[in-house]
């Protein structure tokens, strides 16, 4: 194996995986990844042996953290995250992909794009150039076209989406439905239990698409390398220091680094590197999207919550104006997804009479999760990737969240629970007519037990140094050939998951690395002259 | 006036009881974050409590009792000590604890004092020592608060370890009939004996073979809308 590459990748998840997809036939590139890599071709709806066991062992938890002196899981990191300083059990386990693949491999598929105040926000909080939608919607087109982005057939959205609906426009409620990156999907119903890589292979991640297309074109895969640090001299990255088979290796890169290894573990590595000495933003800003689930009871015991696709729609909760306000539902999903959660964490029904209740009816439920897109507040990232320290200290010294997370959480509750209510709805927990220091203590206990999803921002892109870690390209402000190409370095907080904006970013970045670095032609010029080619000979001589 | 020993004595009181209820609810995650640092500060590698893990095994078996769904449903008692076992060492020890011996020595010894804690209020006898109802009123008076006045929210976050506890183990684990072998591509849903909770309501559990069959049946060559609704005039 050639220890010397054009490029290191280190992490081939949404961002890292797309963008090797897209620059590997242009220079050497080797891509590295802590976790394990299933390299049978995909068999879209069917799956391969690897990945089905894989996923079908997810329930004897052989995801889970090996030991005390590793936070490396099978198939997640775990970092212990705490929700508020004041009381430290208010703590819970934030998990990044460690597959390749990465998030795209294991997240829930709804594919939504950001808002178009998203972009605003982008340059109001850092100055960044370049973050336009103009400038992006070529690279989420490109994007969706790879990942087969589509909606489904109505035949098979499950009946709560479709009553939701129906219930949402006639209440004058804006609703959409949501697209996802799957193929020939089998509507097994096992989609939402979160982190379940898809057995059927239906989900269509990097994994299945640009790390193989950049495998076709010589790049080097090397999986269960844990990236140690960026080896970097004068302020010039030169390489990379990764740990396999408990061998450290290096890696030389002739022309770029680029670390992309989720909003958690860029900033650990880049601070194993010694940025944090260079640039105070590395860490910074974490930004996440706490949410919660609904559950109702409906008439009748067909609902087939547990089978079938769930999330056909969403939308933004309004205010009492009819504004969208910073909270997006999805709808509808049910048992196995938001029922278990709703007893779990709102603690309807623990054990006895209450609980057995719940689980009798589990026919009868469906549900719906609200999250809070755009919090007030924004946390940090410090320590070391083997000691991280992980703060988001969203709940005040009272428990409850802060304001604007607590307000926008409550509004969606009491919409759904209307929606719901239309549908016919006899039962919701929780309750939007339940007095509000109720309603704020249930929602505030399920955030900081739960979690947030979503980690985003901790290298953020800027317009200088003072105020972000890279700039608009990703490129490092402080290290010379140093990129960083995922959630981290998003400016500020979006209106949505943030799988569609990592890879529009990563083929945003990508077509840079392509012209600006390794000489060749973006994709974007390159279908763009094609398509210049195309009309030239359309036009009779 | 108060009289002094009158008022130490009341403050003991009250502290102790109060101490005991912190302990039950920061148990785990105080020795959580003390995790971070304590093996380097004590210069040791920490061991399981052994006694406490056994007293922890009893007293989380009494609670899954009471979460079963289904009145004839044998539940956790017929799957004991396989399942207890399987709820400590990995929901416990590995999930909320993160593999830390530290942390988790501290949720044992929190489960313990939640044991032990009726006598020492004169509320009643142990947990394990209760019956059914007991045991459900007990609970109950925790998680309403009645027992403290403050600190209500430690209380909250003790009863939030333990319904995770439950709904993640009644819920997605099935324990011990339908889960996999490791390396196997289906799990197990076959029918158990005696049958579970889950049986006797009629969920499906997992898809298995047939079923996959039949769901590719239904949805070969599903008809799909490409890319995003661009009805959404917001994005």
């Amino acid at each position: 194996m050639a220890d010397t590459y054009d490029v290191i990748i280190c992490g081939a998840g949404s961002g890292g995986g797309f963008m090797a997809g897209e620059i590997a036939e242009h220079g050497s590139v080797l891509i590295l990844d802590a976790g394990p890599y299933f390299p049978e071709a995909s068999n879209p709806g069917v799956g391969v042996p690897s990945r089905r066991a894989l996923s079908t062992q997810m329930n004897l938890g052989t995801w889970l953290p090996k030991s005390k002196e590793s936070n490396h899981g099978d198939i997640f990191f775990t970092y212990p995250m705490y929700m508020d300083r004041s009381n430290p059990f208010a703590a819970t386990a934030q998990r990044e992909a460690k597959v390749v693949g990465g998030g795209s491999f294991v997240n829930v598929g709804a594919w939504l794009r950001p808002r178009l105040v998203d972009f605003d926000g982008f340059k109001e909080e850092t100055g960044v150039e370049g973050w336009t939608k103009q400038a992006f919607e070529p690279h989420f087109r490109r994007a969706e076209r790879i990942l087969n982005v589509h909606r489904d057939d109505r035949r098979f959205w499950n009946k709560a989406s479709v009553l939701y609906e129906q219930a949402a426009i006639q209440m004058g409620i804006p609703i959409f439905e949501t697209a996802s990156n799957r193929k020939n999907c089998i509507f097994c119903g096992h989609r939402l239990n979160a982190g379940m890589p898809c057995k059927y292979d239906s989900l269509v991640s990097t994994a299945h698409t640009q790390i193989p297309r950049a495998i076709k074109a010589g790049a080097t895969l090397v999986d269960n390398a844990t990236v140690l640090q960026v080896q970097i001299t004068n302020k010039v990255a030169t390489g990379v220091t990764y740990l396999k088979n408990g061998e450290t290796i290096t890696a030389n890169a002739r022309k770029l680094v680029v670390v992309s290894a989720g909003a958690i573990g860029t900033p650990l590595i880049l601070r194993d590197s010694g940025l944090f000495n260079m640039n105070a933003n590395v860490g910074q800003y974490l930004r996440a999207h706490p949410g919660v689930p609904i559950d109702v009871l409906l008439p009748g015991d067909d609902w087939g919550s547990d089978r079938g696709y769930q999330w056909n729609v969403h939308h933004h909760v309004l205010d009492k104006d009819g504004f969208p306000m910073d909270a997006v539902v999805h709808a509808s999903a049910g048992f196995p997804s938001t029922t278990s959660w709703v007893a779990a964490t709102y603690k309807i029904g623990l054990f006895g009479r209450p609980y057995k209740d719940i689980m009798r009816q589990f026919r009868s439920r469906v549900g719906a999760f609200i999250f809070a897109m755009k919090p007030a507040i924004h946390g940090r990232i410090t320590g070391t990737r083997a000691n991280p320290v992980i703060n988001y200290p969203i709940a005040t010294n009272l428990a409850l969240l802060e304001d604007k997370t607590m307000d926008d959480l409550v509004a969606g509750i009491k919409q759904v629970g209307a929606i719901y209510k239309r549908i016919g709805a006899y039962s919701s927990f929780p309750n939007g007519d339940d007095p509000l220091p109720i309603l704020k203590q249930q929602v505030s206990l399920f955030v900081t037990t739960s979690g947030a999803l979503h980690p985003q921002g901790t290298c953020r892109a800027g317009a200088n140094p003072g105020n972000s870690a890279v700039d608009t390209w990703g490129m490092s402000w402080d290290v010379k050939n140093l990129m960083c190409c995922d959630a981290s370095v998003i400016p500020n907080h979006i209106s949505s998951n943030p799988n569609s904006m990592i890879m529009a970013l990563a083929s945003r970045q990508a077509d840079f690395v392509n012209s600006q670095i390794l000489g060749a032609r973006s994709a974007s010029t390159a279908e763009a002259e094609d398509l210049a080619a195309q009309s030239q000979e359309a036009v009779p001589q | 006036m108060t009289d002094p020993r009158q008022a130490l004595g009341e403050m003991e009181k009250t502290l102790s009881r109060r101490a005991l209820l912190m302990n039950i609810g920061k148990g785990l995650g105080v020795v959580a974050a003390y995790d971070r640092f304590g093996p380097r500060l004590f210069g040791t590698t920490p061991q399981t409590d052994r006694q406490n893990y056994l007293q922890a095994l009893q007293i989380f078996g009494a609670y899954g009792r009471m979460v079963i769904p289904v009145d004839q449903d044998p539940g956790w008692a017929t799957f004991e000590p396989e399942i207890t076992v399987y709820g400590l060492d990995v929901f416990i020890r590995q999930v909320f604890n993160l593999g830390r011996d530290l942390a988790f020595n501290g949720f044992t010894q929190a489960v313990v004092a939640f044991n032990e804690l009726p006598p020492v209020i004169k509320y009643g006898r142990r947990f394990v020592e209760m019956s059914l109802e007991a045991q459900g009123l007990y609970l109950t008076n925790i998680l309403t608060g009645a027992f403290e006045n403050d600190g209500v929210g430690d209380i909250l976050g003790f009863s939030a370890v333990f319904m995770l506890l439950g709904c993640k183990q009644t819920f997605y684990q099935n324990f011990p009939k339908h889960i996999p072998t490791p390396g196997a591509e289906f799990q197990q849903v076959l029918g158990n004996t005696p049958k579970t909770g889950w049986d006797i309501m009629g969920f499906r559990g997992p898809v298995g073979p047939e079923e996959e069959r039949a769901l590719r049946a239904r949805s070969l060559n599903a008809p799909e809308i490409p890319g995003v609704d661009w009805r959404n005039p917001l994005i």
